[in-house]
């Protein structure tokens, strides 16, 4: 078509998508959300994003703090989606400390190599499969929704000043997964932050004796308030046909605000999506049958939440 | 031989710019009138005047041969104004006029005069005149290429820009997508290459993007590429000099062009005021200039296109919007010439669609750039007695960079004066020498709410997402600037020695560098010349990283040592060669840091390039021109983290380039030109892992718990053929040029880049321009 090449004459192309593969279509396996768990050292509060795990009340946070009281649990959870019947396999593959000396890389981060780590660190005897310890379906054709989980003993802080020492700066410890089904397999890693609270100012002063100050004042400005952003419901019909208004009810946190500190992605398993990471959106649906709807939301400290919803598209 | 004819058939296409030019002449009154001797002994003989123009407003035709025939005997030249006037028999029957680049014109007598016309006109010959590549301008630098505006005005596919004609030399590659006048230099980047209209500092010379560059070549006399080992007289660059160069001159008519385009409009003018006579020339020369785009008129359909019909192949589009204005004043006083500079640019770019990459809650992102600069300058030339020569040129900048993109904001502010002192003095026959000193002071208002961006291409991941961020408002007073001294040796006809020293003072006091060099020409047997150079070069880190809070204070200037080997031949009259090797190490590079990651940039990054360059050139002369340039290089880049050599982004090991215009009649010229690049580098990304914490895919690595192998696959080869037609209609006092600028004729496929799907699973080729033809219509009166 000439105005494909006409435009580049006129306007600078940024970003060419000639294909146009879309994350927000359900081609692929994906594991869009990772979330750890903590046990509260007293009652949750009403801001808290909690649910109940082997008869315990456990509560999202991040960054994660280290045990407080021996033996006290946590968990890491995954949830998978795909369009699929069968049950996922999950495993994670390996855990790495990494060093953060800017504070700011949740990934691999520059300078010297990542130190792998041994499972036991967390309390888990392998990083096999067999090593799930939650499995839970939310929800089954035509969008399967799965969650797993691991419980863990996280590290007690003596261990934490101890990895300090080790490696000179702020470690963060970084759990790599694969989930396969069928053909299909996705990849990804998760980490977190092992620190004490910011009010804690003796431990921080404790921790900038071992590792930069400036990275320690860094991650101060980073630490969240233990208040993940969470969402309602998608507002979905029953049966829906052509455009669709899509839009997660009732958010109390999602707004995305301007330097993407929350973020917003949606997932459907046909169709068309306007915007795929704004808290509103235009699905434009294809195919009459059963359709499936995923959103999530997170807030680049670790705070996640997630809804889904399926229809029937006309 | 051609008789004078008025009749002309004017056809004009369909225009995709429609670009009028006007000239006017205010020339001597021209007459041509005959008179009969009134002395007896020369009663069998009258007197011929008259003046001679060339046909469709080319002014005044000097030098034309006047013969009276059949005598052959009596005859005589047109002077500077196109005027003769010479005794010819009564009984000559008819003059004959021949020039350079005029066809023949026989006009009649009629009872000893001249046809009654005010003026003769001399229709276009398909002899070309003047014009051709030139290698060196002046044979004093090593790796110097010259063209000039008649060749950057005909070079096909490069739209008559004087920055994208570059690229058809062996020393250049592009640094963008093709057909943008963005540039590298013997394996440097972008950013490496200082810029100067005559010796005027710009701080960019080409608009964002590389759309064109900031001063129109209608007021350029040429442009002048020092790829290396150039002397101390340029000051410090570690890639290469490119100096636009204006006609130092005073406009003898006045003269203006009016272009009309879809996308662009620009005004030229030029001419001179006050008077010049035998004692004193009091004119002062001015050229003015002025371009506007306004792609945002398209907006609309711009937007239409991406969001509606491109099915989602459209991913982000941007509108650029770029502004240039120029005054220029030349002027001469008794003991020398003066110019004075006006000049400025401005370009904006927004974000015409959606992108998925949303920073707002309607998925949209903010997005907008703001660049430009104001600059200007008087240079004034005084020669002294006994050899010294003086030049003070004071000049001035106000720069700013305003951006807006995904929730970073950068805005920069500059206030800088320069005050150059340049003196010259020839103390012999063999030694002549130059002293140098260019003060600097700048102030710079800096306010940055972003995230720390990686430099120096190191082969970490880089996530925005989770990158640091910064928060700076600062301002800053530097004293910087640099001096030189240049002597130029020439001890015999054959040997020119060439030595210098710089020393660069940077914006903080350990940026200080002294900087060696020296170059040699010798010619060892007639017309082959044998030329080596070597030398230290540095330059200021860019601004940011160097900026407290932002960057590192403790940063050192950036350097490299260049080594260049060469021989220039002439082989006939109009051919010649130009065979150059070189090696350029390039250290104390700004990279990300790694020794003391607290520094955030340290002078960690270390390059290297070397390479063969081979121009062969076939001067003007009879009908056609053109050249043969052809490099092979290798530019790479070595990780500081690891210490692995990767390809430069910009890495292309062959280029070629082959053209040739022919002017098949005083009036149609064409031409045509053959382009040969490898492929560019890219990384081969085996697939993605995701980010939990950022919701983003990731590259996986290469084995390594932190690095891709960057730039280790290369795009196909890229092939283009462009051809370029320029026909003019003539009439008697001004003339209509139809050209045509068809870029890939042959409509090509190339690969041009590509980009990943979002969870790299998936590597999409992004294709350059199929054939584009780019038509005008320029009248001048």
């Amino acid at each position: 078509m000439a105005y494909k090449y006409l435009l580049p004459l006129s306007a600078i192309i940024l970003s060419c998508n000639p294909d146009g593969k879309k994350l927000y279509l359900l081609e692929e396996l994906r594991v869009p959300v990772a979330q750890f768990w903590i046990k509260p050292s007293g009652a949750p509060t009403a801001e808290q994003m909690c649910r109940t795990f082997s008869g315990e009340i456990y509560c999202q946070q991040s960054p994660l703090r280290p045990a407080q009281a021996a033996g006290e649990k946590a968990y890491l959870t995954f949830v998978s989606i795909h369009t699929g019947t069968d049950a996922v396999k999950f495993e994670l593959t390996r855990i790495k400390q990494l060093q953060n000396p800017l504070g700011g890389g949740r990934g691999p981060q520059q300078g010297a190599a990542n130190q792998e780590i041994k499972p036991e660190k967390f309390g888990l005897n392998s990083l096999a499969p067999n090593a799930v310890t939650l499995n839970t379906l939310l929800q089954d054709s035509p969008l399967r929704v799965e969650q797993v989980g691991y419980e863990l003993t996280l590290p007690t802080l003596q261990d934490l000043q101890n990895d300090f020492r080790t490696s000179g700066a702020l470690p963060t410890y970084s759990f790599e997964y694969k989930a396969m089904v069928n053909e299909k397999s996705d990849r990804g890693s998760v980490s977190v932050y092992l620190l004490p609270s910011p009010a804690e100012t003796a431990v921080w002063q404790s921790l900038s004796t071992l590792a930069s100050p400036q990275a320690i004042e860094a991650l101060k400005k980073q630490a969240v308030t233990n208040i993940p952003p969470s969402l309602g419901a998608i507002s979905a019909a029953a049966e829906v046909s052509g455009e669709v208004n899509l839009e997660v009810a009732n958010g109390t946190t999602a707004d995305v605000d301007e330097n993407a500190k929350k973020r917003v992605q949606w997932f459907v398993t046909q169709g068309e999506l306007v915007n795929e990471r704004s808290q509103k959106t235009l699905w434009k649906t294809k195919t009459p049958g059963p359709a499936g709807l995923f959103v999530m939301i997170r807030d680049l400290q670790g705070g996640v939440d997630f809804a889904f919803a399926k229809t029937v598209v006309k | 031989m051609k008789q004078n004819s008025k009749n002309y058939k004017i056809k004009c296409g369909v225009s995709l710019f429609l670009v009028v030019s006007l000239q006017q002449f205010f020339v001597l009154q021209a007459q041509t009138e005959v008179k009969e001797s009134t002395t007896e002994s020369v009663a069998q003989t009258v007197t011929l005047k008259g003046i001679v123009k060339a046909r469709g407003g080319g002014g005044a035709a000097s030098g034309v041969a006047v013969i009276a025939f059949p005598q052959r005997e009596n005859n005589t030249t047109t002077d500077a104004n196109g005027s003769f006037s010479f005794s010819v028999p009564l009984n000559t029957e008819y003059v004959l006029l021949r020039g350079a680049a005029f066809e023949e014109l026989k006009i009649a007598l009629s009872n000893g005069k001249l046809p009654d016309e005010e003026v003769i006109l001399l229709d276009p010959s398909p002899e070309l005149v003047g014009v051709g590549i030139i290698r060196a301008r002046r044979k004093t630098e090593v790796s110097q290429s010259s063209l000039q505006r008649r060749e950057l005005e005909r070079i096909p596919g490069s739209q008559g820009d004087a920055v994208k004609s570059l690229q058809v030399l062996p020393s250049v590659l592009p640094a963008g997508p093709l057909g943008t006048a963005a540039i590298v230099v013997r394996g440097g980047a972008p950013g490496d290459n200082r810029f100067f209209l005559d010796r005027l500092e710009l701080p960019f010379v080409y608009h964002l993007g590389g759309l064109g560059t900031v001063v129109p070549t209608r007021m350029l006399e040429g442009i002048d590429l020092f790829a290396g080992g150039f002397s101390s007289i340029y000051g410090d660059a570690t890639g290469g000099i490119i100096q636009l160069r204006t006609e130092n001159s005073i406009p003898e008519q006045k003269s203006g062009q009016f272009e009309l385009g879809l996308t662009q409009s620009s005004l030229y003018y030029e001419g001179s005021m006050g008077e010049k006579n035998e004692e004193s020339d009091n004119r002062v020369g001015y050229r003015v200039g002025f371009r506007r785009t306004y792609l945002e008129v398209l907006k609309p359909a711009i937007k239409y296109f991406s969001e509606k019909n491109s099915k989602g192949q459209v991913g982000l589009v941007t509108l650029p919007q770029a502004t240039d204005y120029q005054f220029v004043l030349n002027g001469v006083h008794k003991n020398g010439t003066w110019q004075a500079y006006l000049l400025g640019a401005a370009d904006r770019l927004s974000l015409v669609t959606p992108t998925s990459i949303s920073d707002q809650g309607d998925g949209r992102s903010k997005f907008s750039l703001f660049n430009y600069f104001e600059t200007m300058g008087l240079r004034y030339n005084l020669n002294l007695a006994n050899g010294w020569g003086l030049t003070l040129s004071p000049q001035q900048r106000y720069a700013g960079i305003h951006q807006e993109f995904f929730g970073n904001t950068i805005d920069i502010v500059v206030n800088r004066f320069a005050f150059d002192v340049i003196l010259d003095k020839r103390v012999n026959q063999i030694v002549s020498l130059s002293l140098g000193v260019r003060p600097e002071y700048e102030r710079q208002k800096t306010k940055i709410d972003s995230i720390q961006f990686p430099a120096g291409g190191i082969t970490v991941f880089f996530d925005p997402d989770t990158a640091p961020r910064n928060k700076t408002t600062l301002t800053r007073d530097i004293s910087s600037g640099f001096a030189y001294v240049d002597l130029n040796i020439k001890p015999s006809k054959e040997l020119l020695i060439n030595p210098g020293v710089n020393f660069l003072k940077g914006s903080t006091p350990q940026q200080l560098e002294w900087d060696p060099r020296i170059s040699t020409r010798y010619e060892f047997m007639e017309n082959q010349t044998l030329k080596l150079a070597t030398g230290y070069y540095s330059q200021r880190p860019e601004p940011q990283f160097d900026a407290p809070g932002y960057g590192n204070e403790k940063l050192k200037l950036e350097r490299a040592i260049h080594y260049v080997a060469g021989i220039e031949s002439v082989w006939a009259e109009n051919i010649d060669s130009d065979v150059q090797i070189y090696q350029k190490k390039m250290f104390s590079l700004v990279g990300t840091a790694t020794e003391n990651p607290a520094d955030k940039y340290e002078n960690n990054g270390e390059a290297r390039s070397s390479g063969i360059e081979l121009l062969v050139k076939r001067k003007s002369q009879g009908r056609w021109f053109g050249w043969i340039s052809y490099g092979f290089s290798k530019a790479e880049r070595r990780d500081p983290l690891n210490g692995i050599w990767r390809k430069s982004s910009f890495d292309r090991p062959h280029a070629l380039n082959l053209l040739a215009s022919y002017k098949i009649t005083g009036q149609w010229q064409l031409g045509t030109k053959f382009q040969f690049l490898s492929g560019s580098p890219y990384s081969n990304i085996k697939g993605g892992t995701f980010n939990q914490n950022t919701g983003r895919y990731l590259p996986y690595s290469d084995g390594t718990p932190v690095s891709i192998a960057i730039n280790d696959e290369r795009n196909p080869n890229y092939y283009q053929i462009d051809l370029r037609s320029d026909y003019d209609f003539l009439f008697d006092t001004w003339k209509l040029n139809y050209y045509i600028d068809v870029t890939n004729v042959t409509n090509q496929k190339n690969i041009v880049g590509s980009r990943w799907a979002p969870d790299y699973s998936k590597r999409e080729l992004v294709y350059g321009i199929p054939i584009i033809p780019n038509m005008g219509i320029v009248a001048s009166f």
